[in-house]
């Protein structure tokens, strides 16, 4: 092993890892502040990657201000429909209502969009490839590691700077006490989910870069990833999620890139060992959001 | 009162089951039907027509049914029409065996499931149960026959043993290649068979494996496996064993970061539509198939029949799998009229003597131990510049023997 290739994996490691950060964004910052593990996150992806589909002829812009507006649209309409109703219910409760709506949107999906596999790109771009040595970086890489930490900085700089981020943590630390100090909820939630919508949008931009293909089924392993990640880094904390994501990554790759021929079919087995490794020795997670510590 | 709440919650589901069992069992059930002399012939088709299994179903079962519709405005099936009647396996394995009785129910004599030994076996098994002949769609498992099923259940699909044959001798024989870097997608019994099929072939012909590397088919970047393949020295050719989607990535990411080797991927990979957006002029990929969809097939039925089916439902097949459906319909006609009969004994004894019947997915042999054929003849295809050329017609010499 030279140090070309260990570079060349450490940009594969922190690329997959940026991606998978990117999904645990959208699912920490709901899961913040309903307390709800949102696992319709991947369908908001998968209902991106199908308008980028649908427009494949239009100019990129429009393309994306399609994917944004379909995106969100589709985030506020799940929670209007779907969870409001039963908000504040058990987290049982909560998690069996986002499977419904997961599970419903796929085979929305597969009824109008049909179930083979659709192909995808978005721009030449992102495809390019740079070669430093004979280290290759496609654009698509350094942009996803970019976007993901412009994203997390937005975000925490959105939540802890502007009213309504404020409102936001208010209502993650204590909803009632949040809504009984004026905050109108009903608009924060919302909030909340549109800009959940919105990292699902530049997810699922940047999953049909690297992946050429939209299909039905192309939120499952995005959300489950997510999920861990999420839990991995601590529950309703942003940064533990990015941080989360990024583990999962670089130990995917790690041993994906280390392990003997063997035993490389279960490089999952492997990576979620790990995980559950780092969870014995930090139950709470890697970063504990303050939300999450109950106050008596 | 919440405990109130459950228990009336309880009561009415245990009422609400007991109605639809009640329900489900009414249903008359023809015993006797078989008996009387009939106008029609009744086959019932217990396969997906919801959910995702559709990807495969959807097409092969159009197939089928363009088939059965060739045969009724001729003479249908030994002089008589033939009626399919349906019922939905929902995409769901454990729906199988209902779907199996609903159609037995509505009075099907033969029966024809999903493409695929899981999601069809369960109706397969109502159907074997009471002798009753049942073809697979396309199913590729040895187990859809007298091992997994029982001795009444047929299918036409390809093995995967073949495909990986096919796949060794092509690259052994036909393009002289001798060193193999091998891909292999662990997430499904498929493409793992393929190519340890190919491997064993490729390796007892005298070819090298180079290197080798396990993906996932979710996996959303290969770019520490494509790293690993282009530290390696001396490759010929990539073998990637896969299906889609992530067949497409995978082959997508490779072009993408810069591997140019002939890529030689299995028949799931066919069609066009998994890549016309992202590599319209992709190049160098081989994978085998029965039959050839783009009008280019040495059998000119099979140009015919890709005619025909764009005709009666307004748009090209997207794959083969399309073609495949027609094949059971064939199969059941010329056993049936074979035997001059109509009971399930008489007909899968005709199946069983099935030795190179000329079916639209080539010729066709079944023996009394195993109800697939063992030895297909396959196209290797080349998709060169974005389009499907037909590059060579292989039947393979020796086949990895089927493992039960």
């Amino acid at each position: 092993m030279n140090w070309t290739s260990i570079a060349q994996y450490s940009v594969d490691a922190l690329s997959l890892g940026g991606l998978y950060a990117l999904f645990a964004l959208g699912i920490a910052l709901i899961f913040g502040i309903l307390q709800l593990i949102n696992f319709a996150h991947g369908e908001l992806i998968m209902i991106g990657g199908f308008s980028l589909v649908l427009t494949d002829s239009l100019p990129l812009a429009t393309r994306v201000l399609v994917a944004i507006g379909a995106v969100c649209l589709a985030a506020l309409i799940t929670e209007r429909v779907a969870f409001r109703p039963v908000r504040g219910a058990s987290p049982a409760t909560l998690l069996v209502t986002s499977f419904a709506v997961s599970y419903f949107l796929q085979n929305l999906a597969v009824v109008v969009m049909g179930s083979l596999p659709k192909s995808a790109s978005l721009t030449a771009f992102l495809t390019d490839a740079l070669t430093i040595g004979s280290v290759t970086i496609l654009n698509v890489d350094a942009v996803t590691i970019g976007v993901t930490a412009v994203l997390l900085v937005a975000l925490v700089a959105f939540l802890r700077k502007t009213a309504p981020g404020r409102q936001m943590r208010a209502a993650a630390e204590d909803f009632t006490m949040a809504r009984l100090c004026g905050v109108r909820a009903n608009r924060i939630v919302a909030l909340a989910f549109a800009i959940s919508g919105l990292l699902a949008v530049t997810a699922a931009m940047l999953l049909v870069a690297q992946t050429g293909v939209v299909s039905p089924t192309m939120g499952l392993n995005p959300v489950l990833i997510a999920f861990i990640a999420t839990i991995l880094g601590g529950m309703g904390s942003l940064s533990g999620a990015v941080l989360g994501g990024l583990i999962l990554g670089v130990l995917s790759t790690v041993f994906q890139a280390f392990l003997p021929f063997e035993l490389r079919p279960y490089r999952d087995a492997f990576t979620y060992t790990a995980v559950f490794l780092m969870l014995i020795m930090r139950p709470q997670g890697l970063v504990v959001a303050r939300a999450a510590i109950r106050r008596v | 009162m919440q405990r109130r709440h459950l228990i009336v919650a309880c009561l009415s589901l245990m009422l609400a089951s007991v109605v639809v069992a009640a329900q489900a069992t009414a249903r008359p059930t023809p015993t006797t039907t078989a008996a009387q002399p009939k106008k029609e012939i009744v086959i019932g088709v217990a396969v997906a027509l919801s959910g995702f299994a559709t990807a495969f179903d959807g097409p092969s079962l159009n197939g089928f049914k363009l088939a059965i519709k060739q045969f009724n405005a001729k003479n249908g099936i030994l002089g008589q029409k033939v009626r399919l009647v349906f019922a939905d396996t929902k995409s769901d394995i454990a729906q199988g065996a209902k779907a199996g009785e609903e159609v037995v129910a509505k009075g099907a004599q033969f029966m024809i499931v999903s493409c695929d030994y899981d999601f069809g076996g369960g109706a397969a098994r109502v159907a074997n149960k009471r002798k009753m002949v049942v073809l697979s769609l396309c199913a590729a498992s040895p187990l859809f026959g007298v091992q997994g099923i029982g001795p009444y259940a047929f299918s036409t699909g390809t093995l995967t043993n073949v495909v990986g044959a096919v796949n060794a001798e092509f690259a052994y024989f036909n393009k002289k290649w001798r060193n193999a870097y091998i891909l292999k997608d662990t997430s499904i019994e498929y493409s793992k068979s393929v190519c340890d099929t190919f491997k064993q072939r490729f390796e007892e012909l005298g070819g090298r494996i180079v290197g080798e590397d396990t993906v996932q088919n979710g996996d959303a970047s290969i770019a520490a496996q494509i790293t690993r393949i282009r530290q390696t020295q001396d490759v010929d050719f990539v073998r990637v064993c896969s299906y889609l989607p992530g067949g497409a990535t995978f082959i997508l990411q490779l072009r993408e970061r810069g591997v140019t080797l002939p890529i030689l991927a299995d028949d799931s990979m066919d069609g066009s539509f998994w890549y016309s957006k992202t590599l319209p002029r992709l190049s160098d990929v081989f994978f085998p198939s029965p039959t050839s969809i783009f009008g280019n097939d040495p059998n000119p039925a099979v140009n015919a029949a890709v005619k025909a089916y764009t005709r009666e439902y307004k748009a090209p097949p997207a794959t083969s799998i399309a073609l495949f459906g027609m094949a059971p319909a064939q199969a059941l006609k010329i056993a049936v009229e074979r035997a001059k009969s109509l009971r399930g004994d008489a007909v899968k004894a005709q199946l069983e003597k099935f030795e190179n019947v000329p079916l639209i997915t080539g010729p066709q042999t079944f023996t009394k131990t195993l109800h697939i054929d063992k030895q297909r003849r396959m196209l290797e295809l080349e998709v060169r510049n974005g389009k499907h050329v037909v590059v060579a017609r292989i039947k393979p010499r020796k086949v990895p023997p089927v493992k039960f």
